[in-house]
């Protein structure tokens, strides 16, 4: 369980699943960062971002009678995935609106609203462009892999609660997870001198 | 040395601490002895930290659910299969109810004094008012209903006692009880007939199982069964009144005929309470 339910929200799930809305829109305030955090990173688009992750609120308010004790975090997350697979999925069946979008708004795009703001507009700048440029890695991945990786990695859940998450096995999610990996290195690894220079891999003895 | 198999496949694993001790002790030996596969796993390092640096981001609006959204997250309540049956149920008991009490009442006004007329129309009108299945006729009816089973329920035991009573009419003792019991259920069609027509049907019920008991306690009877008049004319106690030993499972079957009408309107009052 990567992330163990404090009291508070215990009592909060219990207050919501008996139909306190107030209670579940707490709930929703302190998971809507993570989740939307989730959706950018496997759909690569704010707004179908927005959409999955609005989807994902409500699904998981239609659904609280389901969740049993473990991570709220990954149960959420379960939900996210799926509503990011359902914007694949309908990806898939118009696929030139979606590269349209792709390509026309990556390299206009705003940078996103980063969550750590102590840092001056110089710092800032630097973790635009970190951001920028992993976010293009992990958009190059074919979607199972990337859906893996970034619940792995940038969200931190166990192989099992990813095997849930995306309703398959643990060989599926480890078999994926090392594809994906390796993928994404390749690709960073092909574009060292796009990164600010402080990221980059020390080229010194292994 | 001793594995010349790259282990490229199980990096990932590793890094995560996945790998069994086997595994991982097999992978550590490689590892002394493959410059390849010790770059790899560095490079692999390398690029997993850098993703576990994407920065977080800040959901760009609250998505806290309004009102209207939360109402329409729960999908409005379709009656399920256990209302729909229920209600089938209710109209099912409701109807039978009435034929086999409609079915009692004629067959027991045959050696009965008074009008027939009178018990054909009691069943006759309650027909269409209790046979309605709809929730809202339901409810309305509930406590009526309620009503006509207490009544029914309650002298279901004495009824016993009485018709022994008439198979020895040397028991006056035990008659009384047999007034409330045939008042009992004949009264609830009063609630659905109008109030005159049904007296007669009453009295000789009443005055049926009481006259063949003895004539004596058909005085006792009075108090209990206001429409008094027509008590007279039942007290002729015939033999074919002995066939009404036949009432103990009639009335059996009536009262459990109520009783799940009843239940399967509180089951129906119950489902719409808890959903509403
Ligand atoms: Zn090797």
């Amino acid at each position: 369980m990567s992330d163990p339910q404090t009291r508070l929200e215990r009592e909060l799930i219990q207050s919501a699943r008996r139909g306190d809305l107030h209670a579940f829109n707490r709930l929703v305030e302190s998971y809507q960062d993570m989740a939307y955090h989730t959706a950018y990173r496997i759909l690569n688009d704010p707004e179908a971002a927005a959409d999955a992750t609005q989807e994902a609120f409500i699904s998981a308010y239609r659904h609280l009678n389901e969740f049993r004790d473990g991570s709220f975090k990954a149960w959420l997350l379960r939900i996210v995935t799926n509503a990011c697979y359902d914007i694949l999925r309908a990806r898939q069946r118009h696929p030139s609106e979606s590269i349209d979008d792709l390509l026309g708004a990556d390299e206009e795009r705003e940078p996103p609203d980063f969550i750590d703001h102590r840092e001056g507009p110089e710092e800032r700048a630097v973790r635009a462009e970190l951001n920028r440029f992993l976010q293009e890695g992990i958009a190059a991945l074919p979607d199972d892999q990337r859906v893996v990786l970034v619940l792995a990695d940038v969200q931190g859940l166990s192989y099992e609660e990813i095997a849930s998450a995306t309703r398959t096995n643990l060989g599926t999610v480890k078999s994926r997870l090392n594809r994906a990996r390796l993928r994404l290195r390749d690709w960073l690894l092909e574009r060292q001198e796009l990164l600010p220079e402080r990221y980059r891999l020390d080229s010194g003895p292994l | 040395m001793s594995n010349l198999e790259h282990v490229t496949d199980q990096l990932s694993l590793f890094l995560d601490g996945r790998l069994n001790r086997r595994e991982q002790a097999r992978l550590e030996e490689h590892l002394r002895a493959c410059v390849d596969c010790r770059r790899q796993l560095a490079t692999l390092r390398y690029s997993v930290s850098l993703m576990k640096q994407a920065p977080p981001i800040r959901a760009p609006r609250s998505f806290t659910l309004s009102d209207e959204q939360a109402a329409r997250a729960l999908p409005r309540w379709q009656p399920g299969w256990l209302y729909q049956s229920l209600r089938g149920l209710t109209a099912f008991a409701a109807v039978m109810f009435l034929v086999v009490f409609s079915a009692d009442i004629l067959s027991t006004s045959r050696f009965g004094v008074s009008a027939p007329s009178s018990a054909q129309t009691a069943p006759a009108t309650s027909a269409p008012f209790n046979a309605v299945p709809a929730p809202q006729a339901a409810e309305d009816n509930q406590s009526k209903s309620v009503a006509t089973t207490a009544a029914a329920a309650a002298p279901v035991a004495p009824a016993g006692p009485s018709t022994r009573a008439v198979a020895q009419p040397t028991a006056p003792a035990s008659a009384p009880p047999a007034l409330p019991a045939t008042s009992g259920v004949a009264k609830p069609t009063t609630v659905a007939g109008t109030a005159e027509s049904v007296q007669p049907t009453t009295a000789p019920v009443v005055g049926g199982p009481a006259a063949a008991v003895s004539p004596q306690p058909t005085a006792t009877a009075i108090p209990i069964a206001t429409p008094a008049p027509s008590v007279e004319p039942a007290s002729a106690p015939t033999p074919e009144a002995r066939v009404r030993l036949g009432e103990l499972p009639w009335r059996a079957v009536e009262v459990g005929l109520l009783g799940v009408v009843v239940l399967s309107v509180g089951g129906l009052l119950a489902l719409r309470i808890y959903r509403a």
